[in-house]
């Protein structure tokens, strides 16, 4: 269980994140939902250990393995599609190749675009290269920036069933604007405010 | 179409029509000039050559040279690479070798040498010089090329928990080697000039440096263009295989890594 407490984050003297309480249990998926600005993609980032609270409380993050989707693709440009999954694998086996394939068919990518160095795939291809890299890791926590933006209607339902089927079991964070995406991922839904207050916890 | 167009289209042929230009102007002064001690046209300096080629003495001359700046340069671009991760790991590193590089990329060429003569047999001077010349362009570049390397792919490793070895294969070499390739590029033909000026300096024997000041002591000076002209030709070449080289690599970093 990821515990926090009163944590606070603050940008040239502007906070973004206040007195910010928050827990997420073993295998929960919970939807992290609020105004553009007011937090979401910071709190994520602390989470992931790529910046540094001013002050607060993070319990139980210590030896996560962590599988983000950042709301940027974050792919090698001149790694395909393939290579840039199997990247994050520490050794890659053959069951983790199949994986991989059976990843990106899974979320509608040929294998003339698998076989394409990233740069040369659409947003869209990129995007759920993206997606599917992280769930191909082992994660204990799933962290989802805004990861379906961008995608059309049936693509982006494909993909959020295979997340949904791939992450059970698993911690889930999913950051979003779209209620439907919300409701599909996480049984939890919590609201960040602007200048957020510690009484948003249910 | 135009004479621009036309040039555009035909690169080739507006370089090879601009060569034969300039020699046609060389071969025009030449005749104005009338000494061939002064200036010798471009049929004698061919002429020349055309004597030197067949010689054993003109490929020893075209090997010592080569072989010796190829060293320098060789070693130059590698030491710079690992000083500029060193440098982009350890500020300490890197503030210890900015004052070392600025030093080595204000001093003459000409000063260097006279100190390795003192250091070392001027046989081994070219290898020295060019290493020396081409030391602190690659390695700035390169230094520029790693801290340019893209922050959000770095991010991703950590968050991934990339080792650092496929750290440096999929992000920072990728990211740093077109500003290592152009700084090969840039330092190639500084490696020859500079070798070569160290063997003039130095004379050590067998070498190109010493044909060319002989000739000039000689006044043979169409023996001395037809040196120089070796000179420009076995550094274009040795260029044309270098980048040949850094292609291949690039190709591989960004297109066979691409290959699972």
């Amino acid at each position: 269980m990821i515990e926090i407490q009163g944590l606070c984050k603050a940008f040239d003297g502007q906070p973004v994140l206040v007195n910010w309480d928050f827990s997420l249990q073993k295998g929960e998926h919970l939807a992290l939902m609020g105004p553009s600005g007011c937090g979401k993609t910071t709190f994520l980032r602390i989470l992931m250990g790529l910046e540094q609270p001013d002050s607060g409380h993070i319990q139980g993050l210590d030896g996560l393995r962590l599988a983000p989707v950042f709301q940027q693709d974050r792919l090698c440009p001149g790694l395909s599609a393939l290579a840039n999954l199997l990247l994050v694998c520490p050794r890659p086996t053959a069951r983790d190749r199949r994986r991989a394939l059976e990843l990106l068919e899974g979320l509608g990518l040929t294998e003339t675009d698998w076989n394409k160095p990233a740069a040369q795939l659409s947003g869209g291809q990129r995007r759920r290269a993206a997606l599917a890299r992280a769930l191909l890791v082992p994660a204990d926590l799933v962290l989802l920036d805004e990861a379906f933006k961008g995608l059309d209607q049936d693509t982006r339902r494909q993909a959020l069933a295979l997340t949904a089927a791939e992450t059970a079991g698993r911690s889930l964070l999913a950051v979003t604007h779209d209620p439907d995406e919300a409701a599909l991922l996480a049984a939890r839904v919590v609201q960040m405010p602007r200048a957020v207050r510690p009484d948003n916890q249910p | 179409m135009g004479p621009d167009r036309k040039i555009t289209k035909y690169p080739r042929a507006a370089t090879l029509a601009a060569g034969l230009f300039w020699l046609a102007v060389w071969q025009l002064a030449a005749w104005r000039v009338g000494q061939k001690i002064f200036l010798p046209s471009p049929l004698s300096v061919l002429e020349s050559l055309w004597q030197l080629v067949p010689t054993l003495s003109f490929w020893g001359r075209v090997g010592f040279s080569l072989l010796r700046i190829a060293a320098g340069f060789g070693l130059a671009a590698a030491v710079a690479v690992m000083l500029a991760g060193l440098a982009a790991a350890f500020p300490l590193a890197e503030t210890l070798l900015r004052p070392l590089m600025l030093v080595v990329k204000a001093t003459p060429v000409a000063s260097f040498v006279i100190l390795a003569l003192v250091w070392m047999p001027s046989r081994q001077l070219s290898v020295f010089i060019s290493f020396l010349m081409v030391l602190p362009i690659v390695y700035a570049a390169t230094l520029q090329g790693v801290r340019q390397t893209d922050r959000q792919l770095l991010e991703m490793a950590k968050v991934f928990r990339l080792s650092l070895a496929r750290q440096i294969r999929a992000i920072y070499l990728p990211g740093a080697f077109p500003y290592f390739s152009s700084a090969c590029s840039a330092a190639l033909g500084l490696a020859w000039k500079s070798g070569i000026a160290a063997e003039v300096i130095g004379l050590p024997e067998g070498s190109l440096g010493e044909a060319l000041y002989q000739a000039k002591i000689f006044l043979v000076t169409d023996e001395m263009f037809a040196w120089t002209l070796t000179v420009i030709l076995a550094s274009m070449a040795f260029e044309k295989l270098v980048m040949l080289v850094l292609r291949r690599l690039a190709a591989r970093i960004s297109g066979e890594e691409g290959r699972p």
